[in-house]
């Protein structure tokens, strides 16, 4: 027996999901979106495949002037490609759910503005695109005024959230 | 002419750090008179930072930062991030004469008194420079948070198009007289107005 046999399996780092960035993984990959603010974290699970795909995204959708950039920055385009991922790698659509986690309001204003902020005009894209994709939700930690790190267990789909003030939450 | 942050020399760095030295200068003053001290600046340090390296500068992605938002309208637009350290906008809210032992403390009070010095500060500061390039940056209501650097920095990242820019952070140091209070101004010109700004500086005696 080698030394090594000993010591305990260690799980590699998890990969670091990026502002923009979208993945797909499986069991064992773990996959983490550090100090989400006003972006939304979107995971897609098929549970039979034991596969996701987690999304970054920023903004609802491109504006003008806008659409040149990384289509998984918003919310309107990344999740159709999402989709198209997972099912080219094998997942099945009517197994497929999603869970959506972020899209905080991070600033207070004294009078604070009454148009809604970004965070939840994100969490709303999100919504939208998967209804109209027909994706159910299984889950989900929206909205807020706190910043969320999430870890993602690919296979399980689980999510593991920690927030500063919150204690450690799964969906 | 074509001017994106990545594209700066070093010696627009130095001209805009020397631009915002006054502008810090100014709104170091502003804040002797509030806290009722010799506060004098030290130096600052300009850096110019890719967006994806703001979270390490300001401590680490989950760490605990206080931050006080200004959107900047006019000739030249973008966002004025000042940020401190828990401990350091502690004292300086004890400095202000607030009885105050926890950061977390939920009165509305300490809300607006950071609020209110990130306001002086910023309405100085961008005053200063206003008057040095002769282009107008107009402040707005501030907004406060206190969480993870990265959930904060995602503010900065919204209006951008382009995930290489980056950002103006200025290093500086509020001395007075019973210790130093570290902060952080970090400047964001709106990537279109930026070479406006850029030109003013660059025709600076």
């Amino acid at each position: 027996m080698t030394p090594g046999a000993l010591q305990p399996a260690l799980l590699p780092a998890p990969r670091v999901i990026s502002i923009g960035e979208f993945y797909l993984g499986s069991r064992p990959e773990r996959l983490i979106i550090y100090g989400l603010g006003s972006c939304v974290a979107v995971l897609l699970h098929d549970p039979v495949l034991q596969a996701s795909c987690l999304g970054h995204v920023l903004l609802p959708q491109p504006t003008a002037g806008r659409t040149q950039e990384p289509s998984g920055r918003f919310a309107s385009t990344a999740i159709p490609q999402m989709l198209d991922l997972l099912c080219r790698g094998g997942g099945h659509r009517e197994r497929i759910v999603a869970k959506v986690v972020g899209g905080s309001q991070m600033f207070r204003y004294e009078r604070s503005a009454p148009a809604p902020g970004i965070g939840s005009r994100n969490v709303g894209a999100v919504l939208q695109e998967l209804d109209r994709l027909r994706i159910p939700l299984a889950a989900r930690d929206t909205a807020g005024t706190h910043g969320r790190t999430v870890l993602v267990d690919a296979g399980s789909g689980t999510m593991e959230i920690r927030a500063l003030r919150v204690s450690v939450r799964l969906l | 002419m074509d001017v994106t942050t990545s594209s700066l020399t070093s010696e627009d760095l130095d001209a805009l750090r020397e631009v915002s030295n006054i502008g810090a200068g100014n709104a170091a003053s502003a804040l002797s008179r509030v806290i009722g001290d010799v506060v004098s600046l030290e130096v600052p340090v300009v850096r110019a930072l890719e967006l994806s390296e703001v979270p390490t500068a300001l401590g680490g992605v989950e760490q605990k930062v206080v931050a006080i938002h200004l959107a900047i309208h006019g000739d030249v637009t973008g966002n004025l991030l000042i940020t401190w350290e828990p401990a350091a906008a502690l004292s300086l809210l004890r400095r202000m004469g607030l009885a105050v032992t926890d950061i977390e403390d939920p009165r509305p009070i300490l809300g607006s008194a950071l609020r209110e010095v990130g306001n002086i500060l910023g309405s100085t500061y961008l005053s200063a420079i206003s008057r040095l390039v002769h282009q107008s940056l107009i402040p707005s209501v501030p907004g406060l948070a206190m969480d993870m650097a990265g959930a904060i920095a995602d503010l900065l990242v919204i209006d951008l198009s382009a995930p290489t820019e980056r950002t103006l952070v200025l290093e500086t140091s509020f001395q007075e007289k019973s210790g130093p209070i570290q902060g952080r101004f970090l400047l964001l010109p709106d990537p279109r107005t930026l070479p406006a700004l850029v030109r003013r500086v660059r025709s600076l005696p």
